[in-house]
């Protein structure tokens, strides 16, 4: 009788043992996914997509400054300084209508803001917050006063 | 006694065929884990690597995109000093010019006109004023590629004249 209840206390120990183990496993494929996890999903963002982002918006700014209207010899620059005068509305909507066509045109996926001297002359961005921005233009008119011309991209 | 004896040696054996059984069982069970761990493993390290490669080439091509048009090749210079901008007549003859560069073999390179607008026409010399893009290079590769564009300042000698255009890089896998 002795005997049995020794047997039936070891086969509980046996069982208390292999309970143990499976636990260490389980911690272990834990730990291991953990790591997975950690090295192959959850990969740090890169800073690639933000730097060219960058460099588009400051190409297409030199690139839309410096252009000539299709019609006359004007420059985009010159439209742009025309618009800081509150006055001129045909300088404004022409400027207006003309970069929209520039930077539609441009892949810039549809999301910009342009900004001359704090006024915006268009604005896609439709309440979009994540903007990069590009570095200021300046434009001088009559040598004397300064411009500062910026346009933003939407950062999706 | 000793027919309970007999009756405890023959539940021992049957016991210990179970526990065989059960060895193999988990032996089995392991080793298929094991190997569909392998699996995933090879899996997942292929798949990174294929996008580190991907990563790689891409940045290689946004590099480009910031570089390429301040090439003495195909920028525009007055006076010997360059300008932010690319010159038309230079891109024409691109070609020869940048054969030797590195990046020459798997990439194709095009910069279009995109305005003005015009129609879609490739530029030579004797169309420049309704032409709208220029093939500087074309990869031998043509399937499967990612593209990579900037808008970039052209400008015209001929007419002095600036316009707006789109700097595209393909690369192919």
């Amino acid at each position: 009788m002795k005997e049995i209840k020794n047997k039936g206390n070891l086969k509980g120990k046996i069982g208390q043992m292999e309970m143990m183990g499976l636990a260490i496993i389980v911690i272990l494929v834990a730990v291991a996914l953990l790591f997975v996890v950690k090295f192959m999903i959850m990969k740090p963002e890169s800073a690639l997509p933000v730097v060219n982002l960058n460099i588009k918006a400051n190409n297409a700014l030199n690139a839309l400054v410096k252009t000539n209207m299709p019609s006359g010899e004007e420059t985009m620059a010159e439209l742009l300084v025309k618009t800081s005068d509150p006055t001129d509305t045909v300088s404004f909507d022409l400027a207006e209508q003309e970069v929209i066509k520039i930077l539609d045109a441009s892949n810039l996926k549809e999301c910009y803001k342009l900004i001359v001297n704090d006024v915006s002359i268009a604005d896609k961005t439709q309440g979009f917050e994540d903007l990069i921005a590009s570095s200021s233009y300046f434009i001088s008119s009559e040598g004397v006063d300064l411009y500062e011309v910026k346009l933003y991209l939407c950062k999706k | 006694m000793s027919e309970i004896n007999l009756l405890e040696k023959a539940l021992m054996e049957k016991r210990a065929q179970m526990q065989t059984y059960e060895t193999i069982l988990v032996v089995f069970i392991f080793i298929i884990i094991l190997f569909l761990g392998m699996i995933i493993f090879y899996k997942f390290t292929a798949i990174g690597l294929e996008r580190e490669v991907f990563e790689f080439e891409l940045e290689k091509t946004y590099n480009m995109i910031g570089y390429f048009p301040s090439l003495n090749e195909v920028s525009c210079s007055y006076l010997g000093t360059r300008k932010d901008c690319m010159d038309i007549l230079k891109l024409l003859n691109a070609e020869l010019a940048l054969k030797n560069l590195p990046f020459y073999d798997d990439k194709s390179i095009t910069v279009k006109i995109i305005y003005p607008s015009r129609n879609d026409l490739e530029c030579s010399k004797t169309n420049l004023e309704t032409c709208n893009f220029i093939n500087v290079n074309t990869a031998t590769a043509t399937t499967d590629f990612n593209i990579v564009n900037s808008p970039v300042s052209l400008y015209d000698p001929v007419k002095d004249r600036y316009y707006v255009g789109l700097l595209e890089i393909r690369w192919y896998k």
